[in-house]
């Protein structure tokens, strides 16, 4: 996954970020459930992208997604995950689409666990199943990614 | 290279400057494309309400057969909601400095007219933290949500699970409820009283030893762009 770095152009990046923030407002509104998906986009992003990229896109979305005065810790794990995403992915084993379910799975499931686990374990039916279209929609953008990066290559 | 990480930092750096000192640009950014955020006084988003949720008067009509209640209120707007799953809450305009002081009943009103705002309203969440100008709020779609409710005429107690359906539970297995009947909350912390909707689909609970239902709300807490908050008596 380590090739593909960089071969995603900051403006596409922010054109499917702008997608992507719309769809979930609107999914939230017109479609009666919230998603994760900015969430999820920020976790993909993380393995095509630099550094300093993944962190303008992470202030971004805290930006954008941010419902209070303060910055809560929401968005501080919104911030972080990616971030952490982007220094380890390299070390993980496996196909690039397998790591990208797993890197979804563990990073929403870590910012829901340190957000509030007792709440997440009183939902579990509920977590389990947007957790389960998180992955589905994250595989979905880390195949738009890396067919465009190889693209570009 | 060096250009393209001069525009970046940049970048960063006016979006820590928004973040910190701007925070409500973001949620009116949000708000707009929500459908929520208008350029109007709070007073009339409250009426706004009210004219496009007109369904919600049948429960003024009910609502005259329970025990009267007159409170006053702060009418506040919704600035943002939560953002992720598992939770429910948002933003409102009020706090501290509006003497908001947590705990107290938001309710979306129910009133033909601006003059009589008091006269009533439907439960749709708690204040839980306050700040200076704005308070978050909990609402009833939180899963989370717990509060004492009666049912219909004859007072059926219940207890309401907040959740995507709010559902209402712990309805004793004899108990004459049907759909359609008025679900009030009873809960100590808020007005005695106050609608939250009708009974739907009642039926039996998993355990067979009691009834449990759904809660029929006739609006969109989404769509809802000013609410009232009750202050204690």
């Amino acid at each position: 996954m380590r090739r593909q770095e960089n071969f995603l152009g900051f403006g596409f990046c922010f054109l499917v970020f702008l997608v992507i923030f719309l769809l979930s407002i609107f999914l939230g509104v017109y479609g009666f459930f919230k998603t994760d998906l900015v969430l999820v986009f920020l976790l993909v992003l993380a393995s095509f992208v630099g550094f300093w990229e993944i962190l303008t896109f992470g202030m971004l979305a805290v930006f954008l997604m941010n419902w209070q005065p303060w910055v809560s810790l929401e968005m501080i794990m919104l911030l972080i995950l990616p971030l952490g995403v982007n220094l380890g992915h390299r070390f993980l084993p496996g196909r690039p689409l397998l790591q990208s379910f797993f890197i979804n799975f563990l990073g929403v499931m870590i910012f829901y666990a340190v957000l509030d686990a007792p709440r997440m374990l009183n939902n579990l039916g509920l977590f389990l199943s947007f957790i389960f279209a998180d992955i589905i929609f994250g595989g979905a953008i880390f195949l738009v990614f890396s067919n465009y990066s190889r693209q570009n290559q | 290279m060096k250009k393209r990480y001069l525009g970046i930092g940049i970048l960063i750096l006016v979006l820590v400057i928004l973040i910190l000192f701007n925070p409500g640009l973001g949620w009116k950014i949000r708000g707009f494309f929500e459908g929520r955020y208008r350029n109007q006084g709070v007073d009339e988003l409250v009426l706004e309400n009210q004219s496009l949720k007109s369904e919600l008067l049948l429960l003024k009509n009910v609502r005259d057969s329970l025990p009267k209640w007159m409170a006053d209120y702060v009418p506040a707007m919704v600035y943002s909601r939560y953002p992720f799953n598992l939770k429910d809450e948002i933003l409102l305009g009020a706090g501290k400095n509006q003497n908001i002081t947590g705990n107290e009943a938001v309710v979306l009103s129910v009133s033909q007219n601006a003059d009589s705002l008091t006269s009533g309203g439907v439960l749709a969440g708690r204040i839980k933290t306050v700040m200076e100008n704005t308070s978050l709020a909990a609402t009833i779609f939180d899963p989370e949500w717990r509060s004492e409710v009666k049912i219909g005429d004859k007072g059926v107690e219940a207890l309401l699970r907040g959740g995507v359906k709010p559902e209402l539970a712990l309805i004793k297995k004899e108990a004459d409820v049907k759909d359609g009947d008025l679900v009030y909350s009873t809960d100590s912390r808020f007005l005695y009283g106050i609608p939250l909707g009708y009974l739907k689909e009642v039926r039996l609970a998993p355990d067979n030893l009691l009834k449990e239902a759904d809660l029929d709300l006739s609006y969109d807490l989404g769509q809802v762009q000013a609410l009232l908050i009750l202050k204690k008596p």
